[in-house]
């Protein structure tokens, strides 16, 4: 593993928050800071502060939209999957072209379903992710 | 009491002298030709850094003594033994894929900040006309290998000889591709990722070598 | 003159830190990655617990696992 120097340039710099390059080691510079910890942030909560399982809780003032995005998640989840196969399976040759173009448009189709949908129920595409605790992000 | 697994590894003779996250001594469970490595405690450990860290050093110190490592994500607990069993039984033939796919490789991460920023990967171009699903499928397969991301391509290809599998994806900003690389290959991987960023001015970090976290896949 | 504290450490510091690999490529590895052996799920409604669900998950490509023209093999590189 190659083992980086510590930013001696960074730690000279008072409190103030640095968003540009702030260290090189060899031919390799450190990208945003801000950016980095933003996903960090994001991992760690996908990641969960405790061991809960994961949990749907439904708002009695919103059961509407609650399980709308409950659906909706599990229904992107499953055409994430099925794209990744249809792919894998196009790339392997293991799809005949007519298989190809019929599985291809499915999955247009079907993205296209999921906007809608979201677009009904005013759930925004982020919010199709479930948390899955401390297994992870669903996705 | 429960059961935390820790990594799934090629079957190899000889005891396995390991102590986990809770210094607990590690113990192997076989089935056919796939070893469960697994730690005995009553609560699962919450995922603090420290914690992370002394896992992810657990996995290494498991890697340096097998072939083929294939990490569990954190938790990953099993209410017992026949629990355990019963999950590698069925899906054991997908595990021995995935351990053949590891063996003597190891992964790299390479983060990258796009310097133009993460462009709309855009649609498929036309939706009317003859074969529109399969530029669908095709469109698809390019925004799953970051295709609309120009300094990724350059990145990949100066290291293409070495990669073996690929998988990449983009979150906060942040487009990160994962290689499987042979693990003799990996000084020469790392010198020439580092030559490429430096020549294209991109702004990237490299780590690893990692255990074959990444190509263990979830699904 | 009051007593300062020890300077909080810089936010690339955070970034950098670490011996073997910085900390986001752990959490990242451990959490988002790797084998997903099972999962748990609670439902709930109005925050009152109401049913637990053990997920043993098994998720394969279908023509891996059904009956059918088999897949390629290919030649394996180091």
């Amino acid at each position: 593993m190659k083992k980086r120097k510590s930013p001696k340039a960074a730690r000279a710099t008072p409190k103030r928050r640095r968003t540009h390059v702030v260290a090189k080691a060899g031919g390799l510079t450190v990208s945003e800071v801000r950016e980095l910890r933003a996903l960090r942030r994001q991992l760690e909560r996908a990641g969960g502060g405790s061991s809960s399982p994961l949990r749907w809780d439904a708002d009695p003032d919103e059961v509407r939209r609650s399980v709308a995005r409950l659906v909706l998640t599990l229904v992107e989840f499953i055409r994430r999957l099925l794209e990744r196969q249809a792919i894998r399976r196009m790339e392997s040759g293991t799809l005949s072209p007519h298989q190809t173009e019929d599985v291809g448009r499915a999955l247009m189709q079907l993205e296209a379903t999921v906007r809608e949908i979201a677009l009904t129920f005013g759930v925004p595409p982020e919010e199709l992710n479930l948390d899955l605790g401390p297994a992870g992000k669903l996705m | 009491m429960s059961l935390l697994v820790y990594a799934l590894a090629s079957r190899e003779v000889g005891p396995l002298r390991l102590r986990g996250v809770r210094a607990e001594r590690l113990e192997t469970v076989r089935i056919g030709s796939i070893d469960a490595i697994v730690g005995t405690m009553t609560t699962p450990p919450r995922p603090t850094a420290r914690v992370l860290r002394q896992y992810d050093h657990v996995i290494r110190a498991l890697w340096a003594r097998r072939g083929a490592v294939l990490p569990a994500r954190f938790t990953s607990v099993m209410r017992n033994r026949s629990e355990l069993e019963l999950t590698l039984r069925v899906r054991q033939s997908t595990f021995r894929r995935q351990l053949a796919l590891v063996r003597h490789r190891a992964q790299m991460t390479v983060r990258l900040v796009p310097g133009s920023g993460i462009r709309d990967p855009g649609s498929a171009g036309s939706p009317y006309g003859r074969s529109r699903g399969t530029r669908y499928l095709m469109h698809r397969a390019g925004v799953a290998r970051l295709d609309h991301i120009s300094d990724v391509g350059v990145l990949r290809a100066a290291v293409k000889r070495w990669i073996r599998a690929e998988r990449a994806d983009v979150r906060a900003g942040v487009a990160t591709i994962y290689h499987l690389v042979p693990r003799t290959s990996v000084p020469r991987y790392q010198e020439a990722v580092g030559r490429a960023a430096a020549a294209a001015q991109l702004r990237v970090q490299v780590s690893g070598p990692w255990p074959a976290y990444a190509f263990a896949e979830a699904w | 003159m009051p007593r300062r504290r020890p300077p909080r450490r810089s936010i690339a510091e955070r970034v950098l830190e670490t011996n073997d690999g910085t900390l986001l490529d752990v959490v990242d590895n451990a959490l988002a990655k790797g084998v997903v052996l099972s999962g748990d799920l609670t439902l709930a409604l109005a925050h009152v617990d109401l049913v637990y669900v053990r997920l043993s998950l098994l998720l394969c490509a279908a023509d891996r696992v059904l009956p059918g023209p088999g897949g390629t093999r290919r030649r394996r590189r180091r």
